[in-house]
């Protein structure tokens, strides 16, 4: 089952999908790479290097922020 | 094998030494290879957060095969390990110090970002924090050992773009940095009331590893963090967190527990990239935050398919890989071992060596013996002679004479002694003086 969830943050559409406890998550349709720290429960993106977020939502607002995804 | 010692605690020497091992890492690049010794690790360590393809075995398909998972701690053991590797085949008296930031002892910092040693903070074509996709305030580091000048040239392949190819860090390494390092050493004690391994690997993986690299900035921020070199000092210190954990916790009871989680390559005895018999393989970078380019595949060192690890082999890092001063129990019960093992073998050799020499001793003295009997029964042999001689000397008889005017006088003498005896004559008519007949008719008137 998928789980899916989307948000608009500063004109940007945000796409959270869940599948099998693997996380997906898109901006404006571009597919960005993150990945889940089980034993954590965090989310991480090699575009935030060594930052830590609880919830996809908040690492995408982070991106967002930062300038990340154009 | 050496100990890893408290960089801050370095003789100036071991510095030296360290640094120069660095730097010829750096401008070293072997045949056939796209980047240097040095870069190749940089690129190792990307590429390992792109892992795409491989069996797929575990519950969850490849993907960081380093980081937020059970692997972060093996993996990187193993990767410094291989570091370390390098450093010792340019100097063999080099050992990778750790950068203590965890003491709580401001020197184990301050005394590391020195121009003789890892260089100073940025202060050079300043970025601000705004503008820094590390989100600090960074600089290039002007001087020291790890400038462009000196020849530490950040790879363009390897770094953000329009990052510069100058090593940057953020402009105030303060340990007194209350968003970033405090926080860091306050997660160490916190980590280790941890008793499970699925708790305590995030644990220090996340706040006080992770806010290292965020305070250091410029560099170490991002997934090619290694163009930093105090990245690898940064990690021998996480590792060293890990060994005093497992002094503790030891052995594989103790990872990835209480519950098997992570992608493939984070179980016990799964392979991690890049040592895993080319099993799974890195994607294209897809961020281009981390790397210009989008295949970072041409940029790495080949790899040899029997080249195999996983988090079983290395968890062991006294009998593998990197001892540190701090592993004193280890270190006393390593010593009491190696006595032990010591005299077990020394008393073995001995006693071989005995019974070789026993074995020999006891052939001489058979030879001897011998020797000794052959003299004995020469001796009877010739004792029986001489009393022979002795009885025929009684006897007047002298045996053989050698010389041969003596032997033909004595043979007269005998021949005299023999004619006496006879009463004949003893001068053979033939050797008679010739007499005439006159005087023997003169005989018979008379």
């Amino acid at each position: 089952m998928v789980l899916s969830e989307e948000v608009l943050y500063k004109n940007k559409k945000i796409t959270i999908q869940i599948e099998k406890n693997k996380p997906h998550l898109y901006i404006d349709g571009k597919s960005i790479h993150v990945s889940y720290h089980e034993a954590a429960d965090t989310y991480h993106t090699n575009y935030l290097g060594y930052e830590r977020y609880s919830s996809l939502e908040e690492l995408a607002k982070a991106l967002i922020d930062n300038g990340r995804v154009q | 094998m050496g100990f890893r010692k408290n960089a801050a605690k370095l003789s100036p020497t071991e510095k030296q030494n360290f640094v120069n091992a660095v730097l010829t890492l750096k401008k070293t690049t072997l045949q056939g290879h796209k980047l240097s010794i040095y870069d190749e690790f940089v690129a190792i360590h990307l590429a390992v957060c792109y892992l795409t393809s491989g069996p797929g075995t575990g519950p969850n398909p490849p993907g960081n095969g380093a980081h937020n998972g059970p692997a972060f701690f093996p993996w990187h053991r193993e990767f410094i390990c291989r570091y370390e590797q390098a450093l010792q085949s340019v100097d063999s008296s080099v050992s990778l110090p750790y950068w203590d930031w965890s003491s709580g002892n401001s020197s184990d910092t301050t005394q590391i970002f020195t121009d003789d040693f890892m260089g100073p903070p940025g202060s050079a074509n300043i970025i601000t924090a705004a503008n820094d996709p590390s989100r600090s305030e960074t600089g290039e580091v002007a001087s020291g050992h790890f400038t462009t000048a000196n020849g530490w040239i950040v790879n363009p392949a390897l770094t953000p773009p329009g990052y510069g190819n100058a090593l940057r860090r953020s402009t105030s390494l303060d340990t007194s940095d209350a968003t970033w390092f405090k926080p860091a050493v306050a997660g160490v004690p916190k980590a280790f009331n941890d008793t499970d391994y699925n708790h305590f690997e995030p644990d220090i993986e996340g706040v006080p590893h992770g806010y290292i690299h965020l305070w250091m900035g410029g560099n170490m921020y991002f997934m090619t963090s290694p163009n930093d070199p105090i990245f690898f000092m940064h990690h021998a210190n996480v590792d060293r967190l890990w060994a005093i954990w497992q002094q503790k916790y030891p052995g594989p009871a103790n990872y990835n527990m209480p519950v098997v989680q992570g992608y493939y390559g984070h179980r016990i005895d799964d392979y991690m990239w890049p040592w895993d018999g080319g099993q799974s393989s890195p994607s294209m970078i897809t961020d281009m935050m981390s790397c210009p380019s989008e295949d970072i595949r041409p940029f790495l060192p080949p790899f040899q398919p029997t080249d195999i690890v996983t988090p079983r082999m290395v968890l062991d890092h006294f009998s593998t890989c990197g001892r540190y001063d701090t592993d004193l129990i280890k270190l006393k019960e390593h010593i009491k071992v190696e006595i032990k093992e010591n005299i077990k073998t020394e008393h073995k050799e001995i006693k071989e060596n005995i019974k070789t020499e026993h074995k020999e001793i006891k052939e001489n003295i058979k030879t001897e013996h011998k020797e000794i009997k052959e003299i004995e029964k020469t001796i009877q042999q010739e004792g029986k002679g001489f009393k022979e001689k002795d009885k025929d000397m009684e006897r007047g008889n002298f045996g053989p004479v050698v010389d041969p005017v003596i032997n033909d006088l004595i043979n007269r003498v005998s021949t005299i002694e023999n004619r006496l005896g006879t009463g004949r004559a003893f001068i053979k008519p033939d050797e008679r003086p010739p007499v005439g007949k006159k005087t023997l008719n003169k005989s018979k008137r008379g």
